[in-house]
């Protein structure tokens, strides 16, 4: 089969979009997991206890935007570290796991989180 | 390493010299319900009800902090007003952080007067430690975290109170901002940049806006022996 330029063209352009997919999964991945679990990466502690068992969605929005997010009425108060039930500082956690701004501290390390995976995705790790 | 009590001492010093309004020196009087001006403007000057305000120059007890109820260009009423004083000039109203702070782990200012004051609490949270350079000893290495204020403004007051008082601190912690912890910068990150939060009416009199400020610092990796 005779090469083109076009179609050698054709080729890279779909490895890239093939690997912009993989990078977007796998920033996805670890964005859901820093908020949850925690992540070294990004410093972020994760959920207390209570919180990594209930449901943290993962949903598609776009090409290349997903939501990650939780119903969960007390997510916001551990979060911001406020109780919203009270109007107060939370001043305590009830939970040996976690810790407080977790959604913070992962955005804060999105930069981070991307040469993490870019590195893991092309194998310059 | 970072010294963290040294950079957050760094952001909490940089915080306390906020200024939100005032009225720079001026001819001021003392009125039972408050203060009154006979030249300038307390609005143009910034002024705005739920703020906490702090005058000088008049008596000891006239120059106690309050709250202020209403404003107008010529008058601040604040809540339980002030012993008349004629007007003299070269006194002030400044408006700044809270003075109720809930520094970490301190005593919960909002315990003595539920609603009644303004007050600010915060947070530091340090996140990511990592070497940048080789060999480890003598590499830079860098650190990453957030220091949150959250301002605590009183409910029903209007937004002018916390949202000025929250974009003035926020104006101190501008992308770039460096603050110096033993001979380290510690810099405010840009990408994202300070984030200032929506208004959350809380239960007890209280609504709270949240400011997030990233930052990044490097210094030099010691390896112990």
């Amino acid at each position: 089969m005779v090469s083109t330029f076009s179609t050698d063209l054709g080729k890279f352009d779909l490895k890239c979009k093939a690997t912009v997919a993989q990078v977007f999964d796998g920033v996805v991945a670890l964005v859901g997991e820093s908020i949850v679990i925690g992540s070294g990466i990004t410093g972020a502690p994760g959920q207390p206890e209570d919180l990594r068992d209930i449901e943290w969605r993962r949903l598609p929005e776009g090409e290349l935007v997903a939501l990650v997010s939780t119903t969960d009425k007390s997510a916001r108060s551990v979060e911001d570290g406020i109780s919203y039930k009270y109007g107060t500082p939370l001043k305590k956690l009830k939970s040996n796991l976690g810790g407080f701004h977790s959604v913070k501290l992962t955005h804060a390390a999105g930069d981070k989180i991307v040469a993490s995976v870019v590195r893991t995705v092309t194998g310059t790790g | 390493m970072l010294d963290h009590i040294e950079v957050r001492n760094a952001f909490r010093l940089r915080a306390e010299t906020v200024v939100v309004s005032t009225t720079g020196p001026t001819t001021l009087s003392a009125t039972p319900a408050g203060f009154v001006r006979p030249l300038g403007s307390f609005l143009t000057d910034g002024f705005a009800p739920g703020m906490e305000i702090l005058p000088a120059g008049f008596n000891v007890a006239n120059n106690a902090p309050a709250v202020i109820e209403s404003v107008t260009a010529t008058t601040m009423t604040i809540t339980g007003g002030r012993a008349a004083q004629v007007a003299l000039a070269g006194r002030s109203v400044v408006s700044g952080l809270p003075l109720a702070r809930q520094w970490e782990n301190t005593q919960t200012p909002y315990l003595n007067a539920p609603g009644v004051r303004p007050y600010v609490s915060e947070q530091w949270v340090p996140a990511t430690f990592s070497l940048l350079s080789f060999p480890a000893a003598g590499g830079d290495v860098e650190e990453s975290g957030l220091y949150i204020l959250t301002w605590f403004g009183l409910a029903n007051k209007g937004i002018l109170a916390i949202r000025r008082g929250v974009k003035a601190l926020k104006a101190k912690f501008t992308p770039g901002t460096v603050l110096l912890a033993s001979g380290n910068a510690v810099r405010v990150w840009g990408n994202p940049g300070v984030l200032e939060g929506q208004l959350i009416p809380l239960e007890n009199g209280y609504v709270s806006c949240q400011l997030t400020i990233p930052w990044r610092g490097t210094s030099i990796n010691i390896v112990a022996a």
